[in-house]
């Protein structure tokens, strides 16, 4: 009986780790989804709006409720005398954020010029890090598509070994 | 300290980088006209009979996060502002821009590589205008005098005082004049002035003629063929005009804007003594429509 109970535990442990494996795929791809929406938000506020940046951030994050734009937010109001470009990086670096590295990257390079330019330079450059966001979606719903399967497999299959050596 | 210098501190520091912050936060504000922070050199205080160095010398980066957090981190919501060479803070303080001027089709686009920035504190002197009220009651007149002599504080007071009496509309280009927070006027105007804020002054003219009647019309620094043609307009709709421009006296403007100063029936002389603007003359055009 105890030894049904023990195999049942681990196939569920390993098949619980492979499903947050998975999980944390698609919470990426979300998380880059609502980034770019954010930032198309920003975008159209900068053109049609001409609203400083901090009341544009303030605003998308009540619509979009992204972590990112939360954190500068939150960042931005408990420190007036920080810029808006020191904001932006401490919270792309925080822990908060569910993304990968490749990901960050066109944030990051955006947070250094974001709000010194130009409108249409800050149109630009957000259409620039949007390109490059949607890319790294497209390809990270491609793997995950194509990796789930495995994950899963493969969850079952260690499960299954680890049963097989402990008997 | 008071609370008008500590209202004003804060104003200016509210989104300045840290470490000037610090070190403006500690300098008396009583009688301080203007601070300058220049690239290469020590930020300079200007008081009224004395400037004051202090610091280290600012490099260019400094002098860039000081001018982007006068923009909000927002240069773009500030271009319009930054091609007419200033920015307007909260409080009605004005930041003069140096820098690389990009240029197009003869006009300022931008101003890049700030290498420079100087801000003008803006004070009230309630009451300084009340020995002009009786001069330019029913007329219109033009206040003559160099920069920094005190003409928007005259104006903003000339307000306060006609608006007791009747309707008076300031049109802001600058919004210097008022200095509207959140609708609010930051110094007083009176119970009985609007405002139109960042307005264009033709355009502010013409909107204030169609839809808000005033007795009086006040706007700031005058001087192109657009301004000539809607002071005419405000004249011929049979509406009162006080305005300013840069100059040091009658004799001057006559010579270079003669046809503007035609439209007048008073033109007042400014100077600045012990920091507050005075009237060191007054001088009848001539006619009067009343």
């Amino acid at each position: 009986m105890i030894k049904i109970l023990g195999i049942i535990l681990v196939f569920i442990a390993c098949f619980g780790l492979s499903q947050k494996r998975i999980i944390k795929q698609k919470k990426s791809s979300v998380e880059i989804r609502s980034l770019i929406s954010g930032l198309k938000e920003i975008a159209d506020n900068i053109s049609f709006f001409n609203k400083p940046l901090p009341e544009i951030i303030s605003s998308v994050t009540e619509h979009n409720g992204n972590v990112f734009f939360s954190k500068i937010c939150d960042i931005l109001s408990h420190d007036e005398k920080i810029r808006v470009e020191k904001a932006w990086e401490k919270a792309l670096l925080g822990d908060e954020l569910d993304i990968c590295k490749s990901a960050k990257e066109p944030l990051l390079t955006l947070g250094k010029t974001i709000g010194k330019q130009t409108a249409q330079k800050e149109e630009e450059n957000i259409g620039i890090c949007i390109g490059k966001l949607t890319d790294i979606l497209e390809e990270e719903e491609r793997l995950s598509a194509k990796n789930t399967k495995m994950i899963q497999s493969l969850g079952v299959l260690s499960g299954l070994m680890i049963v097989i050596l402990f008997i | 300290m008071t609370n008008t210098e500590d209202k004003i501190k804060k104003e200016i520091l509210k989104n300045m980088p840290k470490k000037i912050a610090r070190l403006l936060e500690i300098q008396e504000f009583k009688d301080l006209r203007e601070v300058r922070f220049r690239t290469g050199q020590k930020t300079m205080l200007y008081y009224g009979n004395a400037i004051l160095s202090i610091g280290n010398r600012l490099t260019m980066q400094e002098v860039m996060e000081i001018f982007e957090s006068f923009c909000k981190s927002s240069v773009y919501a500030y271009l319009n502002e930054i091609k007419s060479g200033f920015i307007t803070l909260r409080g009605g303080h004005r930041v003069g821009i140096c820098g690389e001027c990009t240029v197009e089709n003869g006009e300022i686009t931008n101003i890049h590589n700030i290498s420079g920035l100087n801000i003008r504190i803006a004070k009230e002197y309630v009451g300084c205008a009340t020995g002009l009220i009786s001069h330019i009651k029913g007329k219109n007149a033009i206040i003559i005098a160099p920069p920094a002599c005190g003409k928007t504080t005259m104006l903003r007071d000339i307000a306060r005082c006609f608006s007791h009496t009747m309707k008076v509309t300031v049109i802001d280009e600058r919004d210097e004049i008022c200095s509207l927070c959140d609708g609010v006027p930051q110094f007083n105007v009176g119970r009985q002035t609007d405002v139109l804020s960042k307005a264009p002054k033709v355009l502010g003219m013409t909107i204030a003629l169609r839809s808000l009647s005033p007795d009086l019309i006040i706007t700031d620094e005058v001087g192109t063929k657009e301004d000539i043609s809607a002071i005419e307009q405000v004249l011929g709709a049979g509406c009162k005009i006080i305005t300013s421009i840069h100059g040091y006296n009658v004799k001057t403007i006559k010579e270079s804007k003669g046809r503007l100063l035609s439209l007048f029936d008073v033109a007042i002389e400014l100077k600045k003594e012990n920091g507050r603007p005075q009237i060191s003359n007054i001088i009848e055009m001539g006619k009067t429509y009343d």
